[in-house]
């Protein structure tokens, strides 16, 4: 029989280390697909999970209980991806020229028809990657939870410990962030 | 170009391709053998610790202290208590004094 989080939880902290790997493959793949949406390159993904998990151990103990370990755990992970972004703030002001031929086709295929662009293309998806890159890591990640993964306002202040008004503020500065970066992208194609 | 809808666009482009869960093979091994690489208690941050809670009691000692210094006090001496005291420190002397 599977043991519960809270029975592992207890046995790490009276010091079995490896009723600690059950909680990593239980939910590692929540963590991992979180850290996909912040890194790219699969070794960076990799260390942002690993990162967590350590935290997660050390801070173990400050685990309370009152709330699924899963929430505590997410909390850590947006935390960890924010400070990723943070050390990772290089190439941010590159402009937007290497856009592949096949962005730059939906790209004019938008330009003619906004509606009957599709946005299930590979390469409209890899065109927000590259708009996501360009912004800074509050607004990528703001924009992220609340436009992306459709959270609400109440729960990104619980995930980044952010107060709920400070989350409005940043919503409202990373979309304006995010239309000048459109701006530049068009403005580097058709200008 | 219109900015709002390509940015809904773009939007949903991003929603309908999620990241996938996938997770390397014995991951949770990698994790645990850093996990017991690791120095479970560091004698030096334990200690820095001590020095800082140290550090935070004295200051509020000293503060205290000093308060305590310059509020004046609530009576002015008496002159029977400044002679008093004098007397008390000279009464060793005093008695050698009359020993001789």
């Amino acid at each position: 029989m599977e043991r519960s989080d809270a029975e592992l939880i207890a046995a790490v902290l009276k010091g079995d280390t490896d009723s600690f790997a059950p909680l990593v493959a239980r939910y590692s793949p929540r963590v991992f697909a979180t850290a996909r949406r912040y890194a790219r390159k699969e070794s960076e993904v990799e260390d942002i999970a690993q990162e967590v998990w350590l935290r997660a151990y050390q801070k173990l103990s400050s685990f309370r209980g009152e709330a699924p370990f899963e929430h505590w755990l997410m909390r850590l992970t947006v935390r960890v991806c924010y400070d990723f972004l943070r050390e990772h703030q290089r190439n941010r002001e590159v402009a937007l020229t290497e856009i592949t031929e096949d962005q730059e086709d939906w790209l004019e295929r938008f330009n003619q028809d906004p509606a009957g662009a599709d946005s299930g293309a590979q390469a409209a998806k890899e065109l927000i990657d590259k708009v996501l890159e360009q912004l800074s890591p509050a607004a990528r990640l703001i924009i992220t939870l609340l436009e992306i993964e459709e959270r609400p306002v109440k729960e990104i202040a619980q995930l980044t410990g952010w107060s709920v008004s400070l989350v409005k503020v940043r919503a409202f500065r990373a979309r304006r962030e995010m239309r000048k970066v459109l701006e530049r992208m068009a403005r580097d194609k058709y200008y | 170009m219109k900015y709002e809808a390509l940015e809904k666009k773009l939007l949903a482009a991003a929603r309908s391709h999620p990241p996938g869960d996938q997770v390397p093979y014995a991951f949770e091994q990698r994790v645990l053998a850093r996990l017991k690489q690791r120095p479970q208690v560091e004698p030096l941050a334990l200690w820095s610790q001590w020095l800082w809670r140290a550090a935070v009691s004295s200051l509020l000692v000293t503060l205290l202290a000093g308060l305590w210094a310059l509020t004046p006090p609530s009576k002015p001496m008496s002159g029977t208590y400044a002679d008093d005291f004098e007397s008390l420190v000279y009464a060793g002397l005093n008695e050698i004094g009359d020993s001789r």
